[in-house]
């Protein structure tokens, strides 16, 4: 079941006279469940894809149609709660807010959302996190790795339709870097979690299901790895 | 790097840092601006503006500082050796002489005056016809002379044969003793005194006779010119002012004179006016007051203090509030800074060098703002000028209406250099701990920032909403960053508290020092008049009924009323008057008599040795009593049917107003009663009328039936001074009038009719007020009366409401920069956070309530912090004022400290919602530095 469509998406930045296509003509479509990774070198556009895929960007042209909704003809505010009701979003620095404590990041969206504290989930994904011991801590009391953690159980505790996660681990170092992918390919393998990550890493990027490559702007390259629930493709 | 221009790198960055961060650039150069402003409106503004109040001084008076009567060439000698003595200038009086062509039978005389040159200048002698006198044999006559038809010309020449005049009283009649009241002179049958030669022109009476004192002095002089009629000329003189030159050889006469001076006031010490009557005698010294007064030089020692206290509290809180927002600035950019310098400094910069940074910044800044600061403030202080034009001729000029001199700026060096160093030391200071910080800190330190949010495990807080959750973590875990802002609001709270507080203080003291003592003003209120009459004037109680019963039957008049009063009609004892009454009373004698006598003597003396007091009666009308009564609660069945009284319960007494001795008072004290009788409601107090006619004294009981503040009072009357006041119905001032044996109330209490108009009747009030001025018997006042809006206090008060007004508009600015600044910054250095959360699904709206809610916890934090330091600095003002004025009420003006309050609460929350930059980009906020 498709979940996300991006149709001719560009992005250019820069002036008239002088502009700088960083995407160009770019669309695919995500299924329900789905693992994609992307990849692409530095400057080749995959934030810039991810941010306007995740509403926090908008498009030069083209649209993003997420769950069916079409993510830019929502007003601004309306936007805000579809992406914390739908989306997840995981940077590369963690973006915590730093006068919060772990418990307090992770369910921000959830409290934004106006809905009763679900100490269960809140106990169960700080679980999950690996943070059970830091969960008073503020962020600048905890490594990188800790803090990604905190930021991965903040995407993930409002069940949203699918999380996007910017070289979520591009900020780490190997064992921490692996502890996210571990963590992000649990949520997928075993709740079903919709995943659209970027990497540099073509390592990370062959433990999805679905590797797509993207040079100036451009989708290159679009390849099944393995089949959803199943093995190698 | 290439550049050659690159001297100091440090300063190179610092300078790049300024120009890519233009609005805080720009908002540091505003606030300097501002400073400097302020400071050139304190000293170049205090210079002109007493340059232009003593040039507005010098047209009622004259230009001299001092004037010495009688002195002789002796005492002229050694006030010229005096080393502040700028210049002399001498007068001598030759006499009256007879002025055979005056045209007013009551100033048949010239009163001929001999001047040097300077004299005439500092006198403001001022030529209508003619020339002045070049030598002896001319002179100039006043202008009044022709103005009452003298018939003299220029080129007539009078012969002069001059004298004085003495008055002796005669054995004649059973007058014991002629009394002049209004020139305080009485005279005895056989005793002989000297006129002065402005005394009235009068002939021989039966109790005293008038004669003629020839000096020996006769002169021939040719009228060469007319001159403006002199300020020192009365109109009720018997002659009119003549001047001649004092050439050298009159000088050379000798001979006392009245010698005029000029000092230089900046060097003349504070004890001036004692040498000069050390030199002359204590009487003989006449300070031009109107003129020292602005300059904190003259003789009321009180008025001097105020001036230098006034000028000490502007500089002080502008010092604070510049240096609050400076500091400000750099402490805000230190984060931002701190990166930079961190890297600098980890590539070998020294803490020297990064301290380099933050006063290269200032130094640049100032320098450009002084310029454009100073010539602001010049626009602001002939702003300033124009403003309290109208006040400052009404002030100095009181009764005499004359053409203000134009406003100007007068500069000096002296000033300037004030300017220029208050700006520096005031930046210096700002930058001073802002750059000791950053010399501090390390590299590291510095790159990563640290140190922002406390390192400390915090309990978790999910009660309610996200943004209340938010809200409490930004106000309790971020605490460094929020100290500019906590300080930017606690300075705008401060100064518009502190400020207020102050100068109504201030405002409260002049006031209360420069209104008539033992005034019941009870101002006619709009479309109202009011008559009075003279009831010991022939046929007074027939005029009075005949205006009363026109006035009732006229088309223009809505209502008549009858008011009675009398002051210090009714005895009553001495414990009428409460202890706090008589403490002040004796302190008040303490500071007249303290030096010879004991406290305890004088209340022997002045309170225990007299039996009775007396307080003052007012009987309105019973509408306008009952209303009174019931603002204040009074019993109204006891006023309106048992000899109740209402007191009004308001008294002040200063040493301006009481006098002991006839001593001069040591210094000035105020105090403001707070409970002036001990008879509470309810309570019976004996009481006695006299008949003056009948000489006798009717006892007679009265009941205090409630107290009246001066609120009460309000819409109708205004008390002031030291004496109470009863109100009495009509009913029972009658009554006790009968009892005294008076045959009606107005042969014991002065009556005045009270006539309300039917709106717009302003020529019917200009034809009564016509009507009445050209005789005795009835007085008239109206609401529309000049009088009743130009009193000297009030020109004081204006003034002084414009200076508030003025700095609290400028330092308001300079506060709203400071919060603009400080909101500005602490929006940048959050614009990351904000966009972080609008990334994770906070809407535009739940970041806007997130903010007031902040808004709402540091203005809390804010207003404990500004009511500690306000209620000290309050506490110290207060303090300081009742140790120099005397005792005054607390008393907080609540509406301008509502407004401070909401006016800042409203600024911080504007300002915090107009910072949130919706549009924006949240990726580009997320990633990018605060620059």
């Amino acid at each position: 079941m498709e979940l996300l469509r991006c149709e001719h998406l560009t992005k250019t930045y820069g002036t008239p006279q002088n502009p700088v296509k960083a995407l160009d003509d770019v669309s695919f479509s995500v299924e329900k469940g789905e693992f994609v990774s992307i990849v692409g070198p530095s400057g080749s556009g995959k934030s810039t894809l991810l941010h306007i895929l995740g509403g926090v960007d908008k498009p030069t042209s083209g649209r993003v149609f997420l769950d069916g909704t079409d993510l830019h003809s929502l007003k601004e505010d309306q936007l805000a709660v579809f992406r914390r009701r739908q989306i997840g979003l995981v940077y590369q620095f963690f973006n915590l807010l730093p006068v919060l404590n772990v418990d307090e990041n992770i369910v921000l969206p959830h409290l934004l959302d106006r809905r009763a504290m679900d100490w269960v989930r809140l106990d169960q994904i700080v679980e999950q996190m690996g943070l059970t011991d830091r969960r008073t801590h503020l962020p600048n009391q905890l490594s990188g790795g800790q803090q990604q953690r905190v930021s991965i159980g903040r995407a993930l505790f409002n069940h949203p339709a699918i999380v996007l996660a910017d070289e979520p681990t591009g900020n780490l170092d190997r064992r921490s870097g692996g502890e996210i992918i571990d963590l992000f390919k649990t949520s997928n393998r075993r709740l079903g979690q919709t995943l659209l990550l970027i990497t540099h890493d073509e390592s990370i990027a062959l433990q999805a299901d679905r590797m797509l490559c993207i040079e100036d702007g451009r989708i290159t390259r679009d390849e099944r790895i393995r089949i959803r629930g199943g093995g190698e493709a | 790097m290439r550049d050659r221009s690159i001297r100091n790198v440090v300063h190179y960055v610092t300078a790049r840092y300024m120009r890519l961060n233009k609005k805080r650039t720009l908002t540091t150069f505003l606030g300097i601006v501002f400073t400097v402003l302020l400071m050139t409106c304190v000293f170049v503004g205090r210079e002109s503006s007493i340059a232009y109040l003593e040039e507005v001084a010098a047209q009622k008076n004259g230009k001299w500082h001092y004037s010495i009567s009688d002195a002789t060439p002796q005492v002229r000698e050694e006030i010229e050796a005096l080393p502040y003595v700028t210049g002399t200038a001498a007068s001598r009086s030759l006499g009256l002489t007879d002025f055979p062509a005056s045209g007013n039978a009551e100033r048949p005389y010239l009163n001929v005056k001999a001047y040097e040159p300077q004299a005439m200048d500092w006198n403001n002698i001022r030529l209508t016809q003619g020339r002045f006198p070049e030598n002896a044999h001319e002179l100039v006559l006043s202008g009044a002379c022709l103005e009452d038809g003298a018939a003299v010309q220029l080129g007539d020449t009078l012969d002069a044969a001059f004298f004085t005049r003495t008055i002796t009283g005669t054995q004649d009649g059973e007058t014991k003793k002629t009394y002049f009241p209004d020139f305080g002179l009485e005279i005895a049958p056989g005793e002989r005194k000297d006129l002065s030669l402005t005394f009235p022109y009068c002939s021989d009476s039966s109790s005293f006779r008038i004669d003629r004192i020839w000096t020996g002095e006769t002169g021939r002089y040719t009228v060469v010119g007319f001159i403006e009629t002199p300020g020192f000329e009365p109109s009720y003189g018997a002659g009119y002012t003549a001047l001649t030159l004092a050439d050298e050889a009159l000088q050379a006469q000798g001979g006392a004179c009245t010698l005029f001076l000029r000092v230089d006031l900046d060097d003349s010490p504070v004890g001036a006016p004692a040498l000069l009557w050390q030199i002359a005698g204590e009487d003989k010294v006449e300070e031009n007051n109107s003129l020292l007064a602005f300059s904190a030089n003259s003789s009321d020692a009180t008025m001097n203090l105020m001036v230098n206290l006034m000028t000490a509290f502007f500089l002080l809180l502008i010092l604070a509030v510049s240096v609050v927002l400076i500091y400000n600035v750099f402490n805000i950019s230190f984060r931002e800074r701190s990166r930079y310098l961190g890297m600098l400094s980890s590539v070998g910069a020294t803490a020297r060098q990064k301290r380099s940074s933050v006063y290269f910044e200032a130094g640049t800044l100032l320098l450009a703002a002084l310029p454009v600061g100073i010539l602001a403030g010049f626009g602001v202080v002939l702003g300033g000028l124009r403003l309290i034009e109208p006040y400052v001729c009404q002030l100095v000029y009181a009764d005499i209406p004359q053409e203000a001199p134009e406003v100007h700026l007068v500069l000096s060096w002296k000033a300037l250099l004030c300017v220029v160093l208050a700006s520096v030391v005031t930046v210096l200071l700002s930058a001073f701990l802002p750059a000791r910080k950053i010399g501090k800190i390390g590299p590291i330190a510095s790159i990563q920032g640290s140190g922002e949010v406390r390192q400390k495990s915090c309990r978790t807080r999910i009660r309610g909403s996200a943004e209340g959750m938010l809200a409490h973590g930004f106000l309790r875990r971020m605490k460094r960053s929020q100290r500019s802002l906590l300080l930017a609001v606690t300075a705008f709270l401060l100064v518009l508290v502190v400020a207020s507080f102050g100068i109504s203080r201030v405002i409260d003291v002049i006031s209360q020092k420069t209104e008539v003592s033992f005034s019941l003003a009870a101002t006619p209120q709009e479309d109202e008049c009011v008559f009075y009459y003279d009831r010991s004037a022939e046929n007074a109680q027939a005029i009075y009924d005949a205006l009363k019963q026109d006035m009732e039957t006229r088309p223009e008049v809505v209502s008549v009323k009858e008011w009675y009063s009398s002051m210090f009609c009714l005895d009553v004892d001495r414990d009428f008057y409460s202890r706090e009454y008589w403490e002040a009373y004796l302190d008040i004698a303490e500071v007249y008599l303290g030096r010879d006598h004991t406290r305890e003597q004088l209340r022997e003396q002045y309170i225990l040795n007299r039996d009775l007091c007396t307080v003052s009666l007012l009987v309105p009308d019973d509408d306008t009593l009952r209303q009174i009564a019931q603002r204040c609660g009074a019993d109204q069945s006891l006023l309106f049917g048992g000899m109740g009284a209402i007191l009004i319960n308001e008294a002040q007494l200063d040493s301006d107003n009481y006098g002991f001795e006839n001593k001069k008072p040591q210094r000035y004290r105020y105090f403001d009663i707070q409970q002036p009788s001990s008879v509470q409601p309810g309570a019976s107090f004996p009481v006695s009328v006299y008949n003056t006619a009948l000489e006798t004294n009717t006892p007679g009981k009265l009941t205090m039936a409630g107290y009246a503040s001066g609120k009460d009072l309000a819409p109708v009357l205004s008390v002031h001074g030291g004496e109470l006041w009863l109100l009495l119905s009509r009913q029972s001032a009658e009554e006790l009038a009968r009892s005294a044996g008076y045959a009606q109330l107005s042969d014991y209490l002065e009556a005045e009719l009270r006539v309300q108009l039917a709106p717009g009747q302003e020529d019917f009030v200009t034809m009564l007020r016509q009507s009445t001025e050209d005789q005795d018997v009835v007085h008239f006042s109206a609401w529309n009366d000049p009088d009743y809006t130009g009193s000297i206090a009030q020109s004081l008060c204006a003034i002084l409401r414009i200076l508030l007004a003025a700095f609290v508009a400028l330092s308001s600015v300079i506060c709203l920069l400071n919060l603009w600044n400080a909101i500005h910054g602490r929006m940048l250095e959050r614009q990351r956070d904000l966009a972080v959360l609008r990334s994770v699904g906070a809407t535009g709206r739940q970041l806007e309530r997130m903010l007031v809610l902040e808004c709402l916890g540091l203005l809390g934090k804010a207003f404990i912090l500004a009511a500690l330091l306000s209620g000290v600095l309050i506490y110290g003002i207060q303090r300081l004022l009742s140790d120099l004025f005397g005792h005054l009420v607390f008393r907080l003006p609540w509406g301008l400290l509502a407004f401070a309050l909401v006016f800042t609460a409203g600024a911080v929350l504007l300002i915090t919602l107009h910072s949130v930059r919706r549009e924006q980009n949240l990726i580009d906020c997320i990633r990018k530095d605060s620059v």
